[in-house]
C-alpha cells in the first residue's frame, strides 16, 4: 500500500525504517549476521525466528516427512551457526542459508533405501492429527498432501529447483549460484519437472 | 513465424517469471493464434498457480540454538586454548602432589588462570595428606567450573537486559506516539467517511504492528523461552527471573501493543 509524502515524513521524523523495505531488512540480517558471527547465539536466535518456517517447509517438502524435516532444520541451523564463519556475506545470507539446506536435505534422501516410500506420502493422512472442527484446516493438509506427494514423485534434483524456484521464488542466477550449477541445467531441471507436475497437480482441480 | 517448439521454451520461462517484455509480447500474439499453445501455456500456468497455492505449515516448534550447542561452536584456537588450560592445571596439580608426597615437607603455590592453588604447609613439616589434596583440587576445579558459569549468567543477563531496554525504547519513543496520531487520524476518518485516508492508514498501523511483532514481539518470546530454560536450570538468583519476566509482559501486554492491531 502507498505512503502519503506526508507519513513517510513523519516516518523519518521518528527515526523509523520500514522493514518492509528490502534494504532495511538486508541491514537488520547482516547486523544478526555480525553479531551471530561473533558468538552471540541471541542474535543467531533472531536469525532462526526469521527463517525457520521457510527453511521446515521448504525440508517437509523435500523429504516429506514432518519428523525427519524437523530433525533437519535443526541439524542446517546448527551448521549454519557453526559455519558462520565461513560466510563472507559476498553472496545474500538466505543464498547461503538454501546452500546448506540442500545439501542437508540432499544427504538425507541418499541415506533412504530406494523405493521406499514415507506412509505419511500418502493423502488424508495428516487430517487425521488435525481437528475435525476446522474445514479449513482440513482442506489445506489435503492440499499440502497432494502437493507433497506429487514432489515426491520428482527426482531429488528436479524437486530442489522447482522448490527454489515456486516456493521460495528465487530467479535462475540465484539458483545456479546455490546449486553450483549452470542456469541451462537448471532450466531443463525445472523444465522436466513442470511437465511431470502439470499432469499430477490436474487432478487437484477438480478435487479441491 | 517461429515454430511452436521454440514458443514451448518461452512459455515454460514465462510460467517461471523469467520473460523479458519484448518476448512476452511475442508470446501472447503466437497464443492468440494458436489454440495449442494456448492450452499448453494454460495448462502449465495451473500447474505453477497450484504449487504456489501450498499452505505453508507452522513450524512444530522453535529451532534456536543454545549456548549447549554455541560451546561447541567456539573457534578451534579458543577451544584447543581451553583444553590447554584444563589439561596444564591437571599436569601441575599432579606433579605438584607428586613432589610434595616424595620430596622434604614443602609448601607449594601455583597458579591455573587467575586461581592459585597452594599444597603443603611449611608451618607442619609433615608429609601432605593425601585426603586434604584431593579435598584442594576438587575446590580448584569447583572454583574454576563455578566462575565460569557466573560468567555465563552474567552475559546473559546483560544480554537479556539490553534487549529488553531496546524493545522498550522503541516502543515508548516511536510507536506509542506514531500509532497515537495514527489512530486519532484513523477515528476522524472513519467518521468524515474517507475511505481512501482510512485504508492508507490501516496499511500503516499494521505495517508498524507487523514491524514490531516481528522483531521485538519475536524477541520477547525468545527471551520468555531463556527465561524459562534458566529457570529450569535454577541459573539466576531468587527473584531475577521473576523480575525480568514481569518487564517482558509489561512490553508484550499493554494497551498500546501494536500486536493487537491487525
Amino acid at each position: 500500500m502507498e505512503t502519503s509524502p506526508e507519513e513517510a515524513t513523519l516516518e523519518q521524523s521518528l527515526g523509523w525504517r520500514r522493514t518492509g523495505e528490502a534494504s532495511a531488512e538486508c541491514d537488520q540480517e547482516a547486523f544478526w549476521v555480525g553479531a551471530a558471527r561473533n558468538g552471540d547465539p541471541q542474535a543467531f536466535n533472531r536469525l532462526v525466528l526469521k527463517w525457520e518456517s521457510r527453511i521446515y517447509n521448504l525440508a517437509l517438502r523435500m523429504l516429506n516427512d514432518p519428523d525427519e524435516a524437523a530433525e533437519t532444520t535443526q541439524e542446517i541451523f546448527l551448521q549454519a551457526f557453526r559455519s558462520l564463519h565461513a560466510f563472507q556475506g559476498h553472496s545474500r545470507f538466505s543464498t547461503w542459508l538454501y546452500r546448506i539446506t540442500v545439501n542437508r536435505c540432499v544427504t538425507r534422501l541418499r541415506r533412504r533405501p530406494p523405493l521406499v516410500q514415507r506412509i505419511d506420502a500418502m493423502p488424508g493422512l495428516e487430517q487425521l492429527t488435525t481437528d475435525n472442527s476446522q474445514e479449513s484446516e482440513l482442506l489445506a493438509g489435503e492440499l499440502r498432501a497432494k502437493i507433497r506427494t506429487s514432489l515426491a514423485a520428482l527426482s531429488p534434483q528436479q524437486r530442489i529447483v522447482i522448490e527454489l524456484k515456486f516456493f521460495q521464488e528465487e530467479t535462475f542466477a540465484s539458483i545456479a549460484e546455490i546449486l553450483g550449477l549452470p542456469m541451462s541445467t537448471i532450466k531443463s531441471r525445472l523444465y522436466t519437472a513442470l511437465d511431470l507436475l502439470k499432469v499430477r497437480l490436474r487432478s487437484l482441480e477438480h478435487q479441491l | 513465424m517461429k515454430a511452436c517448439e521454440n514458443y514451448h521454451l518461452l512459455i515454460r520461462d514465462q510460467v517461471a517469471g523469467e520473460l523479458s517484455p519484448d518476448a512476452a509480447d511475442e508470446l501472447a500474439r503466437h497464443l492468440e493464434e494458436c489454440p495449442a499453445c494456448h492450452l499448453e501455456a494454460a495448462e502449465l500456468e495451473q500447474a505453477a498457480h497450484n504449487l504456489r497455492r501450498y499452505p505453508e505449515e507452522p513450524p512444530p516448534r522453535h529451532f534456536f540454538v543454545y549456548e549447549d550447542s554455541s560451546q561447541r561452536t567456539r573457534s578451534f584456537w579458543s577451544a584447543w586454548s581451553r583444553r590447554w588450560q584444563w589439561a596444564a592445571a591437571a599436569v601441575v596439580l599432579a606433579a605438584a602432589a607428586f613432589a610434595v608426597w616424595l620430596g622434604p615437607p614443602m609448601e607449594l603455590r601455583f597458579t591455573v588462570g587467575s586461581y592459585t592453588v597452594s599444597l603443603g604447609d611449611v608451618g607442619h613439616p609433615s608429609q601432605p595428606d593425601p585426603k586434604r589434596l584431593q579435598e584442594e583440587l576438587a575446590a580448584a576445579m569447583r572454583t574454576l567450573i563455578q566462575d565460569e558459569l557466573r560468567t555465563r549468567d552474567a552475559l546473559q543477563d546483560q544480554s537479556i537486559q539490553a534487549r529488553i531496554a531496546e524493545a522498550e525504547i522503541l516502543r515508548s519513543r516511536s510507536i506509542e506516539p506514531r500509532l497515537e496520531q495514527l489512530e486519532q487520524r484513523l477515528t476522524q476518518s472513519i467518521r468524515e467517511g474517507d475511505q481512501t485516508t482510512r485504508e492508507r492508514l490501516e496499511g500503516a498501523l499494521n505495517r508498524l504492528g507487523w514491524t514490531f511483532v516481528s522483531v521485538h514481539q519475536d524477541d520477547m518470546r525468545l527471551i520468555r523461552e531463556e527465561l524459562r530454560r534458566a529457570a529450569e536450570l535454577d541459573r539466576f538468583q531468587v527473584g531475577r527471573t521473576t523480575a525480568l519476566m514481569a518487564q517482558v509482559s509489561r512490553i508484550t501486554e499493554t494497551r498500546s501493543d501494536p500486536g493487537g492491531i491487525q
